[in-house]
Protein backbone atom coordinates (compact mmCIF):
# COMPACT_ATOMS: atom_id res chain seq x y z
CA UNK A 1 0.00 0.00 0.00
CA UNK A 2 1.65 3.33 -0.84
CA UNK A 3 2.96 5.09 2.15
CA UNK A 4 0.11 8.15 1.82
CA UNK A 5 -2.99 6.38 1.39
CA UNK A 6 -2.04 4.55 4.85
CA UNK A 7 -3.72 8.13 7.03
CA UNK A 8 -6.84 7.96 5.01
CA UNK A 9 -7.56 4.51 5.65
CA UNK A 10 -10.72 4.13 8.14
CA UNK A 11 -10.20 3.57 12.06
CA UNK A 12 -11.43 -0.10 11.44
CA UNK A 13 -9.00 -0.60 8.17
CA UNK A 14 -5.86 0.41 9.87
CA UNK A 15 -6.77 -1.43 12.85
CA UNK A 16 -6.82 -4.66 11.12
CA UNK A 17 -3.52 -3.94 9.72
CA UNK A 18 -2.05 -2.92 13.04
CA UNK A 19 -3.41 -6.12 14.65
CA UNK A 20 -1.52 -8.34 11.87
CA UNK A 21 0.96 -6.23 12.33
CA UNK A 22 1.03 -5.35 8.68
CA UNK A 23 2.04 -1.72 9.61
CA UNK A 24 3.80 -0.59 13.13
CA UNK A 25 1.92 1.76 15.17
CA UNK A 26 5.17 4.24 14.70
CA UNK A 27 4.66 3.40 10.84
CA UNK A 28 0.65 4.76 11.04
CA UNK A 29 1.66 7.56 13.51
CA UNK A 30 4.88 8.60 11.23
CA UNK A 31 2.50 9.01 8.53
CA UNK A 32 -0.69 11.10 10.24
CA UNK A 33 1.96 13.45 11.75
CA UNK A 34 3.13 14.10 7.71
CA UNK A 35 -0.58 14.44 7.19
CA UNK A 36 -0.55 17.37 9.89
CA UNK A 37 2.73 18.66 8.51
CA UNK A 38 0.63 18.90 5.17
CA UNK A 39 -2.17 20.23 6.12
CA UNK A 40 -2.40 22.06 9.00
CA UNK A 41 -0.37 25.08 8.32
CA UNK A 42 -3.27 25.61 5.71
CA UNK A 43 -6.32 24.51 7.83
CA UNK A 44 -5.20 25.12 11.35
CA UNK A 45 -7.00 22.19 12.66
CA UNK A 46 -4.46 21.50 15.95
CA UNK A 47 -3.68 23.93 19.00
CA UNK A 48 -1.18 21.39 20.09
CA UNK A 49 -0.05 18.94 18.03
CA UNK A 50 2.31 16.22 20.14
CA UNK A 51 4.61 14.30 17.76
CA UNK A 52 7.70 13.38 20.02
CA UNK A 53 5.48 12.23 22.74
CA UNK A 54 3.29 10.54 20.30
CA UNK A 55 5.75 8.40 18.71
CA UNK A 56 7.34 7.90 21.97
CA UNK A 57 3.71 6.26 22.09
CA UNK A 58 3.73 4.29 19.20
CA UNK A 59 7.11 2.63 19.93
CA UNK A 60 5.66 1.45 23.69
CA UNK A 61 2.62 0.08 21.48
CA UNK A 62 4.73 -1.48 19.53
CA UNK A 63 6.38 -3.39 21.98
CA UNK A 64 2.94 -4.23 23.21
CA UNK A 65 1.71 -5.53 20.30
CA UNK A 66 4.47 -7.54 19.57
CA UNK A 67 4.10 -9.44 22.83
CA UNK A 68 1.32 -10.70 22.35
CA UNK A 69 -0.38 -8.02 24.50
CA UNK A 70 -3.31 -6.96 21.69
CA UNK A 71 -5.98 -4.75 23.34
CA UNK A 72 -8.50 -3.89 20.76
CA UNK A 73 -9.30 -2.28 17.50
CA UNK A 74 -7.87 1.65 19.42
CA UNK A 75 -4.33 -0.18 20.50
CA UNK A 76 -1.89 1.92 18.10
CA UNK A 77 -4.23 4.37 16.61
CA UNK A 78 -3.83 7.60 16.37
CA UNK A 79 -6.19 10.36 17.78
CA UNK A 80 -7.14 13.78 18.50
CA UNK A 81 -9.46 15.65 21.22
CA UNK A 82 -10.99 19.15 21.34
CA UNK A 83 -8.95 21.60 23.46
CA UNK A 84 -11.79 21.21 25.79
CA UNK A 85 -10.88 18.40 26.65
CA UNK A 86 -8.43 18.13 29.98
CA UNK A 87 -5.06 16.47 29.62
CA UNK A 88 -2.66 16.16 32.07
CA UNK A 89 0.20 18.05 31.57
CA UNK A 90 -0.41 19.10 28.26
CA UNK A 91 -1.91 22.42 28.13
CA UNK A 92 -5.90 22.83 27.70
CA UNK A 93 -6.76 26.30 26.33
CA UNK A 94 -10.20 25.54 25.87
CA UNK A 95 -9.86 28.02 22.43
CA UNK A 96 -9.97 30.98 24.74
CA UNK A 97 -6.57 33.88 25.79
CA UNK A 98 -8.39 33.60 29.88
CA UNK A 99 -6.83 29.71 29.61
CA UNK A 100 -3.81 29.79 27.00
CA UNK A 101 -1.57 28.40 29.84
CA UNK A 102 -3.56 25.88 31.91
CA UNK A 103 -2.08 23.06 32.20
CA UNK A 104 -4.40 20.42 33.98
CA UNK A 105 -2.70 17.89 36.36
CA UNK A 106 -5.18 15.32 35.28
CA UNK A 107 -6.96 13.34 32.59
CA UNK A 108 -10.62 14.05 31.64
CA UNK A 109 -12.02 10.26 32.04
CA UNK A 110 -12.50 10.06 28.05
CA UNK A 111 -8.71 10.13 27.74
CA UNK A 112 -8.30 8.08 30.39
CA UNK A 113 -10.72 5.42 28.35
CA UNK A 114 -8.75 6.44 25.34
CA UNK A 115 -5.40 5.09 26.53
CA UNK A 116 -6.87 2.05 28.16
CA UNK A 117 -7.57 0.78 24.54
CA UNK A 118 -3.98 2.03 23.50
CA UNK A 119 -4.63 4.20 21.63
CA UNK A 120 -2.24 7.46 20.70
CA UNK A 121 -2.75 11.16 21.86
CA UNK A 122 -1.39 12.96 18.78
CA UNK A 123 -2.62 16.17 19.16
CA UNK A 124 -5.60 19.17 20.63
CA UNK A 125 -7.71 20.14 18.43
CA UNK A 126 -9.01 23.42 17.60
CA UNK A 127 -12.43 24.96 18.56
CA UNK A 128 -14.92 28.14 19.01
CA UNK A 129 -13.60 29.63 22.17
CA UNK A 130 -14.97 27.76 25.23
CA UNK A 131 -17.05 25.95 22.56
CA UNK A 132 -19.41 28.72 22.79
CA UNK A 133 -20.05 29.36 19.02
CA UNK A 134 -20.92 26.97 15.71
CA UNK A 135 -18.48 28.65 13.31
CA UNK A 136 -14.79 28.62 14.73
CA UNK A 137 -13.90 31.80 14.05
CA UNK A 138 -11.67 32.37 17.15
CA UNK A 139 -10.22 35.73 17.46
CA UNK A 140 -7.43 34.52 19.98
CA UNK A 141 -6.11 31.47 17.68
CA UNK A 142 -7.58 32.21 14.32
CA UNK A 143 -10.43 30.11 12.29
CA UNK A 144 -9.92 26.83 11.37
CA UNK A 145 -10.66 26.67 7.61
CA UNK A 146 -12.55 24.12 6.00
CA UNK A 147 -10.86 21.18 3.95
CA UNK A 148 -12.77 21.58 0.84
CA UNK A 149 -12.60 25.45 0.37
CA UNK A 150 -10.27 26.99 3.26
CA UNK A 151 -11.89 30.42 2.70
CA UNK A 152 -15.10 28.63 3.92
CA UNK A 153 -15.87 27.72 7.42
CA UNK A 154 -15.31 24.85 9.53
CA UNK A 155 -18.36 24.59 11.41
CA UNK A 156 -18.13 24.70 15.40
CA UNK A 157 -17.43 24.12 17.71
CA UNK A 158 -15.63 21.62 16.90
CA UNK A 159 -14.27 22.36 13.81
CA UNK A 160 -10.77 21.66 14.32
CA UNK A 161 -11.47 17.84 14.65
CA UNK A 162 -13.66 18.14 11.90
CA UNK A 163 -10.55 19.10 9.51
CA UNK A 164 -8.48 16.70 11.41
CA UNK A 165 -10.46 14.01 10.57
CA UNK A 166 -11.43 14.92 6.56
CA UNK A 167 -7.16 15.38 6.16
CA UNK A 168 -6.56 12.00 7.38
CA UNK A 169 -4.71 13.88 10.97
CA UNK A 170 -6.32 11.50 13.02
CA UNK A 171 -8.39 8.80 12.40
CA UNK A 172 -11.16 9.98 15.16
CA UNK A 173 -11.55 13.10 17.02
CA UNK A 174 -13.86 13.78 19.80
CA UNK A 175 -15.81 16.83 20.33
CA UNK A 176 -18.43 18.43 22.40
CA UNK A 177 -21.94 18.83 21.39
CA UNK A 178 -24.04 21.50 23.26
CA UNK A 179 -26.32 22.65 20.47
CA UNK A 180 -24.37 21.15 17.54
CA UNK A 181 -20.93 21.51 18.22
CA UNK A 182 -19.91 17.52 16.66
CA UNK A 183 -22.77 17.15 14.12
CA UNK A 184 -21.90 20.75 12.27
CA UNK A 185 -18.10 20.22 11.82
CA UNK A 186 -18.91 16.59 10.40
CA UNK A 187 -21.93 18.20 8.02
CA UNK A 188 -19.17 21.07 6.86
CA UNK A 189 -16.15 18.85 6.66
CA UNK A 190 -17.78 15.83 5.29
CA UNK A 191 -17.44 13.41 7.84
CA UNK A 192 -19.13 11.35 10.04
CA UNK A 193 -19.94 12.70 13.68
CA UNK A 194 -22.25 11.31 16.53
CA UNK A 195 -23.71 12.92 19.38
CA UNK A 196 -24.42 10.16 21.89
CA UNK A 197 -27.04 10.10 24.29
CA UNK A 198 -26.96 12.43 27.39
CA UNK A 199 -24.50 10.75 29.75
CA UNK A 200 -23.53 7.92 27.48
CA UNK A 201 -19.73 9.50 27.52
CA UNK A 202 -18.30 10.80 30.38
CA UNK A 203 -17.99 14.70 30.83
CA UNK A 204 -16.11 14.67 33.78
CA UNK A 205 -12.70 16.63 33.08
CA UNK A 206 -14.46 18.63 30.26
CA UNK A 207 -14.67 22.33 30.54
CA UNK A 208 -18.42 23.04 30.79
CA UNK A 209 -20.69 25.17 28.68
CA UNK A 210 -24.09 24.06 29.64
CA UNK A 211 -24.11 20.92 31.92
CA UNK A 212 -27.55 19.98 30.93
CA UNK A 213 -26.65 19.94 27.29
CA UNK A 214 -23.16 18.73 27.01
CA UNK A 215 -22.20 15.92 25.27
CA UNK A 216 -19.37 14.14 24.29
CA UNK A 217 -18.77 12.73 20.73
CA UNK A 218 -16.66 11.03 18.23
CA UNK A 219 -15.88 12.64 14.57
CA UNK A 220 -14.80 10.04 12.35
CA UNK A 221 -14.37 9.04 8.73
CA UNK A 222 -17.23 6.32 8.44
CA UNK A 223 -20.01 5.12 10.81
CA UNK A 224 -18.28 1.79 11.65
CA UNK A 225 -15.56 4.04 13.52
CA UNK A 226 -18.04 5.87 15.20
CA UNK A 227 -19.36 2.61 16.78
CA UNK A 228 -16.03 1.60 17.65
CA UNK A 229 -14.89 4.55 19.65
CA UNK A 230 -18.11 5.23 21.31
CA UNK A 231 -17.56 1.18 22.43
CA UNK A 232 -14.21 2.36 23.93
CA UNK A 233 -15.86 5.68 25.93
CA UNK A 234 -18.77 4.45 26.64
CA UNK A 235 -20.21 3.83 30.19
CA UNK A 236 -21.21 5.04 33.61
CA UNK A 237 -18.01 6.81 35.36
CA UNK A 238 -19.07 8.03 39.31
CA UNK A 239 -16.86 11.47 38.61
CA UNK A 240 -19.94 12.61 36.16
CA UNK A 241 -23.02 13.83 38.07
CA UNK A 242 -25.08 13.07 34.62
CA UNK A 243 -23.51 9.77 33.79
CA UNK A 244 -25.94 7.14 33.07
CA UNK A 245 -25.74 3.58 34.41
CA UNK A 246 -27.38 1.86 31.22
CA UNK A 247 -25.74 -1.02 30.09
CA UNK A 248 -23.32 -0.55 27.43
CA UNK A 249 -24.27 -2.71 24.02
CA UNK A 250 -22.19 -3.76 21.19
CA UNK A 251 -22.37 -1.24 19.39
CA UNK A 252 -20.79 -2.31 16.03
CA UNK A 253 -22.78 -5.79 16.08
CA UNK A 254 -25.60 -4.46 14.74
CA UNK A 255 -24.14 -2.29 12.30
CA UNK A 256 -25.02 -4.74 8.50
CA UNK A 257 -28.84 -5.87 10.05
CA UNK A 258 -29.78 -3.15 7.27
CA UNK A 259 -32.92 -1.15 7.98
CA UNK A 260 -35.46 -3.55 6.18
CA UNK A 261 -38.90 -3.03 8.75
CA UNK A 262 -37.75 -0.20 10.27
CA UNK A 263 -39.84 2.91 10.13
CA UNK A 264 -38.23 6.11 9.34
CA UNK A 265 -39.71 9.49 10.52
CA UNK A 266 -39.43 12.45 8.32
CA UNK A 267 -40.62 15.47 9.93
CA UNK A 268 -43.18 17.58 7.83
CA UNK A 269 -41.74 21.25 9.19
CA UNK A 270 -39.47 23.10 10.83
CA UNK A 271 -36.96 21.06 9.51
CA UNK A 272 -37.62 21.74 6.04
CA UNK A 273 -38.35 25.47 7.05
CA UNK A 274 -35.13 27.86 5.29
CA UNK A 275 -33.05 25.01 3.74
CA UNK A 276 -30.65 25.20 1.15
CA UNK A 277 -32.50 23.63 -1.87
CA UNK A 278 -28.96 21.55 -3.33
CA UNK A 279 -28.73 20.16 0.93
CA UNK A 280 -32.92 19.56 1.06
CA UNK A 281 -32.69 17.65 -2.11
CA UNK A 282 -29.43 15.68 -1.38
CA UNK A 283 -31.17 14.72 2.24
CA UNK A 284 -34.63 13.83 -0.09
CA UNK A 285 -32.28 11.86 -2.03
CA UNK A 286 -31.00 10.13 1.23
CA UNK A 287 -34.18 9.27 2.69
CA UNK A 288 -35.23 7.33 -1.52
CA UNK A 289 -31.62 5.31 -0.92
CA UNK A 290 -33.02 3.60 2.60
CA UNK A 291 -36.49 3.54 1.52
CA UNK A 292 -35.05 1.56 -1.57
CA UNK A 293 -33.02 -0.65 1.14
CA UNK A 294 -36.32 -1.86 2.88
CA UNK A 295 -36.90 0.75 5.25
CA UNK A 296 -40.91 2.38 5.22
CA UNK A 297 -41.41 6.27 5.37
CA UNK A 298 -43.34 7.86 7.17
CA UNK A 299 -44.58 11.56 7.47
CA UNK A 300 -44.43 12.79 11.34
CA UNK A 301 -45.08 16.19 13.24
CA UNK A 302 -42.85 17.36 15.77
CA UNK A 303 -44.07 21.20 15.96
CA UNK A 304 -42.24 21.80 19.62
CA UNK A 305 -39.53 21.83 17.42
CA UNK A 306 -39.46 25.26 16.71
CA UNK A 307 -39.22 26.25 20.82
CA UNK A 308 -36.08 24.36 20.66
CA UNK A 309 -34.01 28.10 19.88
CA UNK A 310 -35.60 29.95 22.66
CA UNK A 311 -35.81 27.10 25.52
CA UNK A 312 -31.98 26.53 24.72
CA UNK A 313 -31.53 30.20 24.90
CA UNK A 314 -32.39 30.10 28.40
CA UNK A 315 -31.19 27.18 29.79
CA UNK A 316 -27.79 27.71 27.80
CA UNK A 317 -27.46 30.94 28.50
CA UNK A 318 -27.94 30.77 32.20
CA UNK A 319 -25.75 27.81 32.60
CA UNK A 320 -22.98 29.47 30.62
CA UNK A 321 -23.08 32.76 32.36
CA UNK A 322 -22.93 30.69 35.60
CA UNK A 323 -19.84 29.36 34.41
CA UNK A 324 -18.19 32.72 33.51
CA UNK A 325 -19.92 35.24 35.37
CA UNK A 326 -16.65 35.85 37.13
CA UNK A 327 -14.13 35.87 34.56
CA UNK A 328 -16.35 38.01 32.57
CA UNK A 329 -17.42 40.56 35.39
CA UNK A 330 -13.17 40.80 36.27
CA UNK A 331 -11.54 40.19 32.71
CA UNK A 332 -14.25 40.89 30.16
CA UNK A 333 -11.35 42.28 27.77
CA UNK A 334 -10.09 38.53 27.40
CA UNK A 335 -13.18 36.91 25.56
CA UNK A 336 -13.45 37.51 22.25
CA UNK A 337 -16.13 40.04 21.21
CA UNK A 338 -18.61 37.31 19.90
CA UNK A 339 -18.11 34.76 23.02
CA UNK A 340 -18.38 37.91 25.59
CA UNK A 341 -21.79 39.17 24.04
CA UNK A 342 -23.44 35.97 23.78
CA UNK A 343 -22.49 35.32 28.10
CA UNK A 344 -23.43 39.31 28.42
CA UNK A 345 -26.99 37.51 27.32
CA UNK A 346 -27.26 35.60 30.08
CA UNK A 347 -27.18 38.15 32.33
CA UNK A 348 -30.46 39.07 30.98
CA UNK A 349 -32.22 35.41 31.88
CA UNK A 350 -33.64 35.05 35.95
CA UNK A 351 -33.69 32.22 37.99
CA UNK A 352 -37.16 31.67 37.23
CA UNK A 353 -37.12 32.40 33.32
CA UNK A 354 -34.27 29.11 33.70
CA UNK A 355 -36.66 27.21 35.53
CA UNK A 356 -39.73 28.01 33.55
CA UNK A 357 -37.06 26.69 30.65
CA UNK A 358 -35.64 23.48 32.80
CA UNK A 359 -39.82 22.91 33.37
CA UNK A 360 -40.81 23.11 29.82
CA UNK A 361 -37.88 20.84 28.63
CA UNK A 362 -40.03 18.15 30.39
CA UNK A 363 -42.99 18.79 27.78
CA UNK A 364 -40.37 18.79 24.97
CA UNK A 365 -38.46 15.70 25.98
CA UNK A 366 -41.83 14.01 25.88
CA UNK A 367 -42.83 15.41 22.59
CA UNK A 368 -40.14 13.85 21.04
CA UNK A 369 -40.52 10.55 23.04
CA UNK A 370 -43.98 10.54 21.76
CA UNK A 371 -42.50 10.85 18.00
CA UNK A 372 -40.65 8.36 18.37
CA UNK A 373 -42.92 5.61 19.36
CA UNK A 374 -44.20 5.86 15.77
CA UNK A 375 -41.41 5.64 14.28
CA UNK A 376 -37.50 4.34 14.64
CA UNK A 377 -35.64 6.96 14.05
CA UNK A 378 -35.82 10.77 12.57
CA UNK A 379 -34.49 11.91 9.15
CA UNK A 380 -33.55 15.65 8.16
CA UNK A 381 -30.57 17.93 6.91
CA UNK A 382 -27.80 18.57 9.84
CA UNK A 383 -27.70 21.82 8.65
CA UNK A 384 -29.63 23.71 6.66
CA UNK A 385 -27.04 25.07 4.11
CA UNK A 386 -23.13 23.96 3.28
CA UNK A 387 -20.05 25.94 4.93
CA UNK A 388 -20.70 29.47 4.62
CA UNK A 389 -17.71 31.31 3.88
CA UNK A 390 -15.59 32.57 6.21
CA UNK A 391 -17.00 36.40 6.46
CA UNK A 392 -20.92 36.18 6.88
CA UNK A 393 -22.57 36.35 9.59
CA UNK A 394 -25.99 36.45 8.30
CA UNK A 395 -28.31 33.98 6.27
CA UNK A 396 -30.37 35.53 4.04
CA UNK A 397 -33.80 33.76 3.36
CA UNK A 398 -36.71 34.60 1.09
CA UNK A 399 -38.69 35.64 3.69
CA UNK A 400 -35.88 37.05 6.46
CA UNK A 401 -32.60 37.14 7.79
CA UNK A 402 -31.30 35.19 10.05
CA UNK A 403 -28.08 35.65 12.54
CA UNK A 404 -25.11 32.75 11.22
CA UNK A 405 -25.13 31.17 15.00
CA UNK A 406 -29.05 30.47 14.92
CA UNK A 407 -29.38 29.66 11.65
CA UNK A 408 -26.12 26.72 12.11
CA UNK A 409 -27.97 25.55 15.09
CA UNK A 410 -30.72 25.51 14.32
CA UNK A 411 -31.52 21.85 13.72
CA UNK A 412 -29.09 19.90 15.64
CA UNK A 413 -30.10 22.19 19.02
CA UNK A 414 -33.27 20.08 19.43
CA UNK A 415 -31.68 16.68 20.11
CA UNK A 416 -29.39 18.51 22.69
CA UNK A 417 -32.88 19.75 24.71
CA UNK A 418 -33.99 15.98 24.86
CA UNK A 419 -30.40 14.39 25.34
CA UNK A 420 -30.92 11.65 22.41
CA UNK A 421 -28.50 10.42 20.04
CA UNK A 422 -28.15 12.18 16.79
CA UNK A 423 -25.77 11.23 14.00
CA UNK A 424 -24.33 12.93 11.04
CA UNK A 425 -23.26 11.37 7.83
CA UNK A 426 -22.25 12.92 4.65
CA UNK A 427 -24.69 12.21 2.22
CA UNK A 428 -23.29 14.39 -1.20
CA UNK A 429 -21.94 17.25 -2.44
CA UNK A 430 -23.38 20.09 -3.80
CA UNK A 431 -22.18 21.71 -7.23
CA UNK A 432 -19.64 23.48 -5.41
CA UNK A 433 -17.77 20.79 -4.04
CA UNK A 434 -18.85 21.04 -0.23
CA UNK A 435 -19.98 18.60 1.83
CA UNK A 436 -23.85 17.89 2.95
CA UNK A 437 -24.61 16.20 5.88
CA UNK A 438 -27.96 13.95 6.48
CA UNK A 439 -29.10 13.99 10.47
CA UNK A 440 -30.38 10.74 12.30
CA UNK A 441 -31.96 10.99 15.59
CA UNK A 442 -33.18 8.57 17.63
CA UNK A 443 -34.34 6.77 21.10
CA UNK A 444 -32.57 8.13 24.50
CA UNK A 445 -29.95 4.94 24.28
CA UNK A 446 -30.86 4.04 21.02
CA UNK A 447 -27.45 4.64 19.62
CA UNK A 448 -27.38 1.23 18.02
CA UNK A 449 -30.33 1.94 15.72
CA UNK A 450 -28.59 5.17 14.62
CA UNK A 451 -25.46 3.95 13.76
CA UNK A 452 -27.48 0.73 12.18
CA UNK A 453 -29.54 3.31 9.75
CA UNK A 454 -25.84 5.36 9.07
CA UNK A 455 -24.08 2.27 7.89
CA UNK A 456 -26.79 1.27 5.89
CA UNK A 457 -26.77 4.68 4.09
CA UNK A 458 -23.08 4.76 3.78
CA UNK A 459 -22.96 1.27 2.16
CA UNK A 460 -25.74 1.79 -0.41
CA UNK A 461 -24.94 5.58 -1.39
CA UNK A 462 -21.12 4.54 -2.18
CA UNK A 463 -19.98 8.01 -3.04
CA UNK A 464 -17.00 8.54 -5.29
CA UNK A 465 -13.96 8.81 -2.83
CA UNK A 466 -13.54 12.42 -2.52
CA UNK A 467 -10.72 13.68 -0.05
CA UNK A 468 -9.68 17.19 0.65
CA UNK A 469 -6.41 17.89 -1.29
CA UNK A 470 -3.40 19.65 -0.54
CA UNK A 471 -2.94 22.70 -2.09
CA UNK B 1 -39.69 34.58 30.04
CA UNK B 2 -42.12 37.66 28.59
CA UNK B 3 -40.08 39.41 26.66
CA UNK B 4 -38.62 42.34 28.32
CA UNK B 5 -37.96 46.03 27.35
CA UNK B 6 -35.04 47.29 25.81
CA UNK B 7 -34.40 49.96 29.12
CA UNK B 8 -34.87 47.27 31.54
CA UNK B 9 -32.57 44.69 30.04
CA UNK B 10 -29.89 47.18 29.89
CA UNK B 11 -30.21 47.87 33.36
CA UNK B 12 -30.11 43.90 34.03
CA UNK B 13 -26.68 44.11 31.91
CA UNK B 14 -25.56 46.78 34.00
CA UNK B 15 -26.91 47.21 37.67
CA UNK B 16 -27.98 43.71 38.05
CA UNK B 17 -25.35 42.10 36.96
CA UNK B 18 -22.45 44.90 36.46
CA UNK B 19 -21.16 43.96 33.87
CA UNK B 20 -18.53 46.30 31.94
CA UNK B 21 -19.36 46.49 28.37
CA UNK B 22 -19.11 49.62 25.95
CA UNK B 23 -22.38 50.57 25.18
CA UNK B 24 -22.09 49.58 21.21
CA UNK B 25 -21.33 45.87 22.97
CA UNK B 26 -24.29 46.59 25.12
CA UNK B 27 -26.61 47.53 22.65
CA UNK B 28 -25.77 44.48 20.76
CA UNK B 29 -26.13 42.28 23.72
CA UNK B 30 -29.58 44.05 23.72
CA UNK B 31 -31.07 43.38 20.12
CA UNK B 32 -29.81 39.80 20.17
CA UNK B 33 -32.06 39.27 23.51
CA UNK B 34 -35.37 41.59 22.06
CA UNK B 35 -35.05 39.35 18.30
CA UNK B 36 -36.02 36.42 20.48
CA UNK B 37 -38.90 38.50 22.45
CA UNK B 38 -41.57 36.69 20.04
CA UNK B 39 -40.64 33.40 20.92
CA UNK B 40 -39.87 33.92 24.71
CA UNK B 41 -43.70 35.66 24.76
CA UNK B 42 -44.56 32.12 23.25
CA UNK B 43 -43.04 30.26 25.95
CA UNK B 44 -44.74 33.09 28.37
CA UNK B 45 -48.03 31.76 27.39
CA UNK B 46 -47.70 27.76 27.86
CA UNK B 47 -49.38 26.37 30.78
CA UNK B 48 -46.73 24.58 33.29
CA UNK B 49 -49.33 22.61 34.91
CA UNK B 50 -47.70 19.21 36.41
CA UNK B 51 -44.25 20.05 35.21
CA UNK B 52 -41.06 19.83 37.58
CA UNK B 53 -38.04 21.28 35.91
CA UNK B 54 -35.51 18.95 34.66
CA UNK B 55 -33.01 19.62 37.07
CA UNK B 56 -30.15 16.78 37.77
CA UNK B 57 -30.92 15.89 33.88
CA UNK B 58 -30.31 12.32 33.18
CA UNK B 59 -31.54 10.74 29.89
CA UNK B 60 -32.70 7.83 32.10
CA UNK B 61 -34.84 9.44 34.24
CA UNK B 62 -36.71 12.41 32.43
Amino acid sequence: MPETDLPLLSLAEVARLLKRRTVSPVEVTRAVLDQIAAFDHRLNAFLTVRGDEALAAARRVERAIRAGRYRGPLHGVPVSVKDLVQTAGIRTTCGSRILAEWVPDADATLIRRFREAGAILIGKTHLHEFAYGPTNLNPHYGPSRNPWDPDRMTGGSSGGSGVAVATGCSYASIGTDSGGSVRIPAAFCGVVGLKPTYGRISRAGIFPLSWSQDHAGPLTRTVADAAITLQALAGFDPADPGSSRQPVPNFSRGLTAGVKGLRLGVPKEFFWDEVDPEVAGAVRKAVAVLVGLGGSVREVRWPMAAEARALSFLIMGAEAFSVHERWLKERPEDYGPDVRQRLAQGATILAADYLRAQRLRRRFIESLDAVLKTCDVLLTPTVPVTAPRLEETTLQWPKETESMTAALTRLTRPFNLTGTPALSVPCGFTAGGLPIGLQIAGRAFDEATVLRVGHTYEHAARFPVRRPQES
Amino acid sequence: MMARTAETLDRMLTEAAGLRLDPAERAAVVAAVSALGPALDRLAEQDLAGLEPVTAFRRDEA
